[in-house]
């Protein structure tokens, strides 16, 4: 069909259109009155309570600082305490930034723009997510056996730790690639947006 | 005039431009009628923001493809759409000749891209380059590539 076969089609249903409207003051105040609550708004009440869980690891690995006696042991609770101090805050600023996106006075351009941009930084960010993930898990390993049992596994290795490492390792693996996975068609399609923008 | 009334009122008189791009951009009636949904929330939502310094078509378009391209993209549609009885978005044309040349329309227009699908609804709408620049954002000359790229996208598609 060519454009100007499609002209005439559009024009007439457009004509059909208006003599069939439909709404009423009732339907059009019930679409509104609606409580909308989009899904973004609820993963940031989920990245919310995960940041205050955070922190709150954070204020306890901090009163108990002076109970980690050695330098390898408090390196690990300084750096435990960095990731729970940082993440939270990037991940809330990702997340806002996705937010931004505002159909309500953006041209169609700077909307498909901001989110695709806002997509891309949200996935690359969600990537640094579980690389720290794994790192804070190993950490957490000689400082959790510090601070609940009094051991230092540094000095004296625990045989368990044979069995639980590479458990860990096998799970985290599997876990990335899993997200990889996920994200890649995001990246994918954030991509295509940019670049359909720019032809 | 209240606010209530002056948003109704609004929405009436331009309720098959919410139609039409509902229906450019969903293919299923369920979804269609979500966007639509969709669309009016926003629309009430900006209502106030809206002070006039544009033509309300012209403001009503740029929500409603902003929303389109939104609404896409949620991974999982979770906002509580509200049952409207009363709402049937069908649109049956008494022409059986129109109506199949409708179906061939939306099939075609669905395989262009978000951009184009965009522009083309714009100019299908009578709308001239300037004004498709103003809702879309860009250049006039950019909009006047594009149309001649979705010329000859349509052309080969026929073609196939």
């Amino acid at each position: 069909m060519e454009l100007e076969e499609m002209q005439a089609a559009w024009s007439q249903m457009s004509q059909e259109l208006e003599k069939q409207k439909q709404l009423t003051d009732e339907i059009i105040l019930k679409m509104t009155q609606q409580k909308y609550t989009s899904q973004w708004n609820k993963i940031f009440n989920a990245e919310k309570i995960g940041g205050v869980i955070c922190y709150v690891a954070l204020v306890a690995i901090l009163a108990n600082f002076r109970e980690l006696d050695t330098i390898p042991l408090q390196v690990s609770g300084i750096l435990c305490m960095l990731i729970l101090a940082i993440l939270p805050i990037l991940s809330l600023k990702t997340i806002q930034a996705m937010k931004r996106v505002n159909v309500t006075s953006m041209s169609y351009k700077e909307t498909m723009k901001t989110y695709a941009k806002g997509k891309k930084n949200f996935v690359n960010f969600q990537k640094l997510n579980i690389g720290m993930s794994f790192v804070f898990m190993l950490l957490t390993v000689p400082l959790s056996a510090k601070l609940f049992n009094g051991k230092d596994l540094f000095e004296t290795l625990d045989p368990k730790l044979g069995i639980a490492v590479p458990f860990m390792l096998i799970f985290f693996g599997l876990l990335m690639w899993v997200v990889m996975r996920c994200y890649k068609s995001v990246l994918r399609n954030s991509e295509k947006i940019l670049q359909e923008i720019e032809e | 005039m209240r606010k209530e009334e002056a948003f109704t009122q609004l929405i009436k008189e331009n309720e098959g431009i919410i139609f039409k791009i509902s229906r450019v951009y969903c293919d299923t009636g369920e979804d269609q009628k979500d966007l639509y949904q969709d669309i009016v929330f926003q629309l009430w939502k900006g209502f106030d923001s809206f002070r006039g310094e544009s033509k309300a078509s012209t403001w009503m378009y740029r929500v409603a493809l902003n929303t389109a391209f939104t609404f896409l993209r949620k991974e999982k549609r979770k906002g509580t759409s509200v049952t409207i009885d009363n709402l049937h978005l069908t649109y049956e044309p008494d022409d059986p000749i129109l109506e199949e040349r409708l179906v061939e329309m939306y099939v075609q227009i669905r395989q262009l891209s978000d951009v184009n699908k965009g522009i083309i609804l714009l100019l299908l709408e009578g709308k001239k380059y300037e004004e498709i620049a103003a809702i879309t954002g860009f250049s006039r000359s950019k909009v006047a590539t594009r149309i001649s790229r979705i010329k000859e996208q349509l052309r080969t598609q026929l073609v196939k």
